[in-house]
């Protein structure tokens, strides 16, 4: 099949896979497993780094050396106010105006608080950001995301961190049907690569994961193990998938099946 | 020889100390002040744990650690410090219970020496008062401890002159070096040797500083006699004994150069962390909230090295005390080859 680009904020990626930059036993790994993912947007949290003293300079730089594309997230906010103050730093820093948009609602479950994120992205928006929500898989938060202007959603799979997969396959299908015209991305609770080959079956553009390489045994080998289960769950998506049944269909026609082989009769 | 050692942390000291033992002359420059210490040794909880680091640790840190086991064993009695070396445990509340079932996956494809499952009585009999919260566990033997001021102190008497408050400066590292090794109209130079320890202090190309920050405790309601780590999806959390009820709860490893003093939020989860381990630390005394910044290379794993006539040995990341005496083995290696290969040149000047 054909080259199969896609279209971010105007930006032209061939790679469907957003990798974040955390948890690695080392940044040589870190970047061995980016390497192997062959993923072109990186994800990077600062909140804990005293950005506001440039204290995580030595690991940005190695980041930004890898010459991906930068995505900055606010993860560890819980207000829409933390949220873009911790923005802003990161637009100083990356010079990019992409933001992950993160807003805690609550700690345990690092589950996504719809309001302070909708606050948050009509603010960013105003302020000349390209935002990527983070939320949960509700209708209504993502429709009222696109309406602010996001062309970019990204719905969890289940609870960052869990490897739990894709939860509620009915809840993600309603908003590839409901949103045909964002791009929509999977980020969070995916934990092996058949999960990502599932978002992507599904019709997203794409799947964001972090904890399922970083914490594998062998980050490296599971960063290219995404790396192929995204490449075949869009071209699966592509190919079109053969209708579900309820019952058994004979791949192989029995016309010619001796009649005392043919158990309905 | 006389050697020069710049930084007076753990490396430093052990270092000094066993070159004096061989009858070399080692002489400490230390940036801080003596009652202002400022190296990562002395914020460390001093695990000795190279099992329980094998999920975030390189084989080689692994090797290293084990084989610095026994040296630890040998070392800290001749030094009269409080140390331990009766295993440690590792325990998960029950929403964590998937996150220490693969860290005993990989311990048990990675170390030599599979972890012991414990279920309730055996919990109960090494650390009973962990039972009451907890009903299974991971024993890892032969892990340990040390009391590490405890150490640096016992080695300060040991590893030569320390002359505090004098530092190289980081803008100014040839000039200080130079100074030392070729004084001015050919007068004899003061040092044959020159290492540097200087760890997160130092300048070396590709070395990044990770920072930790710890609590101190004193909490007579609890009595742990072992390291014990506690499973959680995002951090590594472990409180490690010392003498006379105290505690050392930490880490956490943010990826930044900050030396600001420990933020609340790193303070809410040690201190939760060690409350949800035995409701005893609730009454616990907080003796000290610390930061540090541990330097690492890209790899995280240790390098010893030549660069401009100097010794070099750095990026002991989270694991200085771990590996420490197969480090200053490597690093006495080192200085007993320079001395074979220039001994009769410097002896003569």
């Amino acid at each position: 099949m054909s080259a199969d680009p896609w279209n971010v904020y105007g930006e032209s990626l061939e790679s469907r896979l957003f990798l974040g930059t955390a948890r690695y036993p080392s940044p040589k790994v870190m970047a061995d497993a980016v390497e192997a993912s062959g993923a072109e947007v990186l994800t990077v949290g600062l909140r804990r780094q005293s950005p506001g003293k440039l204290g995580g300079s030595s690991i940005w730089e190695r980041i930004t050396n890898l010459r991906r594309r930068i995505l900055p997230n606010t993860a560890g906010c819980h207000t829409a106010r933390e949220a873009v103050t911790l923005a802003e730093m990161s637009r100083e820093i990356f010079d990019t105006d992409w933001i992950k948009l993160e807003v805690t609602g609550d700690d345990y479950n690092l589950q996504p608080d719809p309001y302070g994120l909708v606050d948050a992205t009509k603010e960013l928006i105003g302020r000349g950001f390209k935002v990527f929500p983070y939320t949960t898989d509700d209708l209504v938060v993502c429709s009222r995301l696109r309406d602010l202007g996001c062309e970019i959603i990204m719905p969890w799979g289940s609870p960052i961190g869990t490897g739990k997969g894709l939860l509620n396959r009915y809840a993600l299908e309603t908003l590839r049907n409901r949103l045909p015209d964002v791009s929509l991305v999977v980020d969070a609770g995916i934990g092996l690569p058949s999960h990502a080959a599932q978002a992507l079956e599904l019709g997203f553009d794409g799947v964001l994961l972090n904890t399922a390489v970083a914490r594998a045994d062998d980050p490296v080998a599971m960063a290219a193990a995404f790396a192929r289960a995204v490449e075949a769950g869009r071209l699966a998506h592509r190919a079109g998938a053969m209708a579900e049944s309820e019952t058994a269909e004979p791949s192989t026609p029995v016309v010619g099946t001796p009649f005392w082989h043919d158990k309905s009769a | 020889m006389r050697i020069a050692i710049v930084g007076a942390g753990l490396i430093g000291r052990l270092l000094g100390w066993r070159l004096n033992e061989a009858g070399h002359r080692a002489t400490l420059f230390e940036r801080s002040e003596r009652d202002k210490p400022d190296s990562a040794a002395h914020v460390a909880a001093a695990m000795l744990a190279p099992m329980s680091e094998l999920p975030d640790s390189d084989a080689e840190v692994y090797g290293m650690g084990t084989a610095s086991l026994p040296v630890w064993r040998q070392w800290l009695p001749e030094l009269d410090v409080p140390h331990g070396f009766d295993g440690s445990i590792a325990v998960a509340h029950r929403a964590d219970e998937p996150l220490l079932t693969t860290f005993e996956r990989v311990l048990r494809a990675r170390s030599d020496e599979p972890p012991r499952r414990l279920d309730r009585r055996a919990l109960d009999e090494l650390e009973p008062c962990l039972a009451p919260t907890f009903t299974s566990g991971l024993f890892l033997p032969g892990e340990g401890w040390i009391d590490n001021r405890a150490l640096l102190e016992a080695l300060a008497d040991r590893c030569g002159e320390i002359r505090y408050g004098q530092a190289a400066p980081l803008d100014d590292d040839d000039a200080f070096w130079i100074r030392r090794r070729r004084s001015p109209l050919g007068a004899p130079a003061e040092f044959d040797a020159f290492i540097d320890c200087r760890g997160a202090g130092a300048a070396e190309p590709g070395l990044r500083r990770v920072r930790g920050e710890v609590v101190r405790l004193r909490a007579p309601e609890v009595n742990l006699g072992r390291p014990i780590r506690l499973m959680h999806p995002r951090y590594q959390l472990y409180v490690a004994p010392r003498t006379e009820d105290e505690y050392v709860v930490g880490a956490t490893q943010i990826e930044s150069d900050s030396e600001a003093p420990v933020t609340v939020r790193s303070a809410l989860e040690l201190l939760s962390a060690a409350f949800s381990l035995h409701t005893g630390f609730a009454e616990a005394e907080i003796l000290g909230l610390d930061s540090g910044l541990r330097a690492a290379f890209d790899d995280n794993v240790p390098r010893i090295y030549w660069r401009d006539g100097i010794l070099r040995i750095n990026g002991l990341y989270r694991h200085g005390f771990l590996v420490a005496p197969a480090i200053v083995q490597a690093a006495m290696n080192e200085i007993d080859l320079e001395v074979r290969r220039c001994g009769s040149a410097s002896m003569a000047s």
